[in-house]
């Protein structure tokens, strides 16, 4: 595709219809669901141990599901990657890895809120909190990586090899609390019959709510991932032809 | 009471602001090259 036909640039900015269609579908389905969390948060019984703030859990648990979601798909996209040679899954990578990340962060921000209001302090080096924290730092050097080496195949290569050997941190972090076997000060994990009466629900509802949000924010991601690409191609393509014999110099 | 409402507030509205970031960057992008390849 050259950038200097016009028609061409109006297919290739714009989204494709199936692409605007799922746009369009999961953010309606996002919004639609994330009323319908607030509601059932605002209506959900209150704890007796905790009192009100225990409502945390249903932003906090679903976007750590969320974050888990991200980095699996940044594995899964990495290995088709590895597999196929394909641009598009290696974008898709970068895409889950970034959704993933912002997930993530919420996580360590709700957490030491809460921790704060139940425990009396921010933070502590609590098995799970480190694996949390460390499983962060992992896909935000992943991040980080792709941007300073943006555009190689090389790159997207050892991306995705990083990416499938980050996701080793996710059942040590999830199996956390077993590992620190009663010396942990995170809650358990939530099993069924663990939430109180009536607490089910909103939990449920968190975690759709979540995972309707991490759809429509990763093809929110991977469109600009498309675009950034397309630029990165353009912008190749002009320097080639300024720089190609009877084109522009830098002494032009 | 406080806590709570702080949680949420950096919970949706962080995923609130992401949204809204991507979205602008989407547009300038698609504009950036639409604006490019009409030139």
């Amino acid at each position: 595709m050259s950038p200097a036909d016009p028609a061409l640039h109006l297919v290739a900015t714009s989204p494709s219809p199936a692409m605007r269609s799922a746009l369009r579908a999961s953010g309606a389905l996002a919004a639609v669901v994330a009323a319908a969390w607030a509601l059932a948060v605002w209506n959900a019984p209150v704890d007796r141990t905790q009192g009100v703030i225990q409502k945390i859990l249903y932003l906090h648990v679903p976007c750590a599901f969320a974050a888990y979601l991200g980095f699996a798909g940044t594995a899964l996209f990495g290995a088709l990657y590895l597999w196929r040679g394909e641009e598009r899954s290696d974008r898709l990578a970068a895409a889950s890895a970034g959704v993933g990340v912002v997930f993530c962060t919420l996580v360590l921000l709700t957490g030491p809120i809460w921790g704060k209001g139940t425990w009396g302090r921010w933070w502590s080096w609590d098995l799970r909190l480190t694996l949390t924290l460390l499983l962060y730092l992992v896909y935000l050097a992943y991040i980080l990586l792709r941007s300073f080496t943006e555009g190689s195949e090389r790159t997207a290569r050892f991306a995705a090899v990083y990416g499938i050997a980050g996701l080793l941190v996710i059942p040590l972090n999830y199996f956390a609390i077993d590992l620190a076997a009663g010396r942990a000060i995170h809650p358990e994990n939530l099993e069924r019959g663990s939430l109180g009466p009536g607490m089910g629900l909103p939990f449920a509802l968190g975690v759709a709510a979540a995972l309707a949000a991490f759809v429509h924010l990763w093809l929110q991601r991977a469109e600009v991932a498309r675009l950034r690409a397309l630029r990165a191609r353009r912008d190749a393509e002009q320097s080639a032809q300024e720089f190609a014999p009877g084109g522009a110099s830098w002494d032009t | 009471m406080g806590y709570l409402i702080a949680a949420y507030v950096v919970g949706v509205g962080g995923l609130v602001g992401y949204l809204l970031w991507l979205v602008r960057e989407r547009r300038a992008l698609a504009r950036e090259l639409s604006d490019a390849g009409s030139r």
